[in-house]
């Protein structure tokens, strides 16, 4: 905003950006909304993968997600990717787990060039 | 901005100072959201439009409309400028009420020092009100004000295990001084803190609590800021908790301000702001100047 701009000028930028955002003409960090294994559950059966729902589109080449147990070796499967038909999830396969926490870290470009990355972990629970 | 010596207009005005500056930053994993009373240490492609306060002291009732724009030159380099408009209302009826703008400020902030790992960015900042620039019926002064200051953020999200459920809480805080080039008035200390607790952190890191939106997107807070004069005077200071509700590219965020002490004031305020992540609305245009 320019210093001396009369205050009725400033709906007119607000109501400018708000018809960017209105036009899809906007991107912005990729963050997680939903995961499954869920951020800190406790599952009972060994998942077969873990996918990340994210809040915007990933850029595939440039995303990553690794899962590692308690010792740090990694359990999943090295086969991470985007879904072709849906870029805002990004999932990657697991081997059998044993009981025991596991960490998932991830690292994604949006397609806007931002980039994000976090970490979560779940618990495999024995037979009782 | 400066502060008459008249202590409601120094309670008054202190409310009213203590909030254009703002910038969000996401470090690591954390997302930090643009405070409203106190700034934070990032450097970011922002806009605040508007602030608005709204408070009654003990002569007059205080409204203030404000806005900032940021701008980074590099990543860590960034300019904001800053203005308000002010609305001031005596509260003895023979008195005339005024409004006009107050002095603008600009405000140049380094960030020194980031730690993805462990959530943390150290900043130096300096700002200059400019006298003289303003309106007197907006309650601007005719000398300048010089503010350097020392910016801190850090997240908690290196805590252990077993204190997990501490992880979604950052503070960010100042720590500086404002000089006002005027005999007129002491140079004095602000200083402050943010208590933040991320009800996305908590969501997307440590526990998947099953909250829906919005309420998944909100990051109560808590702010605290003061000012000690160097000539002897008596600290000011308010207490201003709030929510702030962060979206992908835009957040809103409301706080009471609470006096400390009656020479800060004896009535609570509203603050309120809506603020645009201009980086992440248009990253190919708001981008730093020199990568």
């Amino acid at each position: 905003m320019s210093i001396g701009r009369p205050p009725a000028a400033r709906p007119i930028a607000l109501a400018g950006l708000l018809a960017a955002l209105w036009s899809g003409w906007a991107w912005a960090h990729a963050f997680p909304e939903r995961s499954e294994p869920r951020v800190g559950a406790v599952v009972r059966a060994s998942p077969a993968a873990v996918r990340i729902w994210f809040d915007g589109d990933l850029e595939p080449a440039f995303s990553r997600i690794t899962v590692t147990d308690s010792r740090g070796q990694r359990v999943d499967r090295d086969d991470a990717r985007v879904d072709p038909q849906n870029r805002r999830l990004l999932g990657v396969g697991l081997r059998p787990l044993a009981p025991g926490a596991y960490t998932v870290r991830w690292r994604v470009l949006a397609v806007d060039g931002h980039q994000t990355e976090g970490d979560y972990t779940f618990t495999l629970k024995g037979p009782e | 901005m400066k502060y008459p010596r008249s202590l409601p207009w120094v309670a008054l005005l202190f409310v009213a100072h203590a909030g254009p500056a703002w910038a969000h930053g996401v470090i690591g994993k954390r997302f930090f959201p643009a405070t409203l009373t106190i700034d934070d240490p990032f450097v970011a492609d922002e806009l605040s439009l508007p602030s608005v306060l709204h408070i009654k002291g003990s002569e007059a009732k205080q409204t203030t409309l404000g806005a900032e724009f940021s701008k980074r030159i590099t990543p860590d380099l960034g300019l904001s400028i800053g203005a308000e408009y002010n609305f001031i209302d005596p509260n003895d009826p023979d008195e005339r009420s005024s409004s006009g703008f107050g002095n603008p400020e600009l405000s140049v902030k380094y960030t020194f020092f980031k730690s993805a790992a462990h959530e943390a960015v150290l900043s130096l900042g300096f700002g200059w009100e400019i006298g003289g620039a303003g309106e007197k019926s907006g309650g601007a002064e005719s000398f300048s004000t010089l503010s350097p200051a020392l910016f801190f953020g850090k997240g908690l999200g290196d805590l252990p295990d077993t204190l997990a459920f501490l992880r979604p809480v950052a503070v960010t805080g100042v720590f500086g001084a404002e000089i006002p080039l005027t005999d007129e008035e002491s140079n004095r200390l602000t200083y402050g803190v943010a208590f933040e607790y991320s009800l996305p952190y908590l969501q997307q890191f440590v526990r998947d609590v099953g909250l829906p939106k919005p309420f998944s997107q909100l990051i109560p807070v808590v702010e605290l800021l003061f000012q000690t004069p160097l000539d002897g005077g008596k600290t000011t200071g308010t207490v201003n908790p709030g929510i702030i509700w962060a979206g992908k590219l835009v957040e809103v965020g409301v706080e009471a301000i609470i006096p400390i002490n009656s020479e800060t004031g004896k009535n609570v305020g509203v603050r309120a702001l809506l603020h645009f992540f201009l980086d992440d609305i248009a990253p190919t245009v708001f981008r730093p100047i020199f990568q």
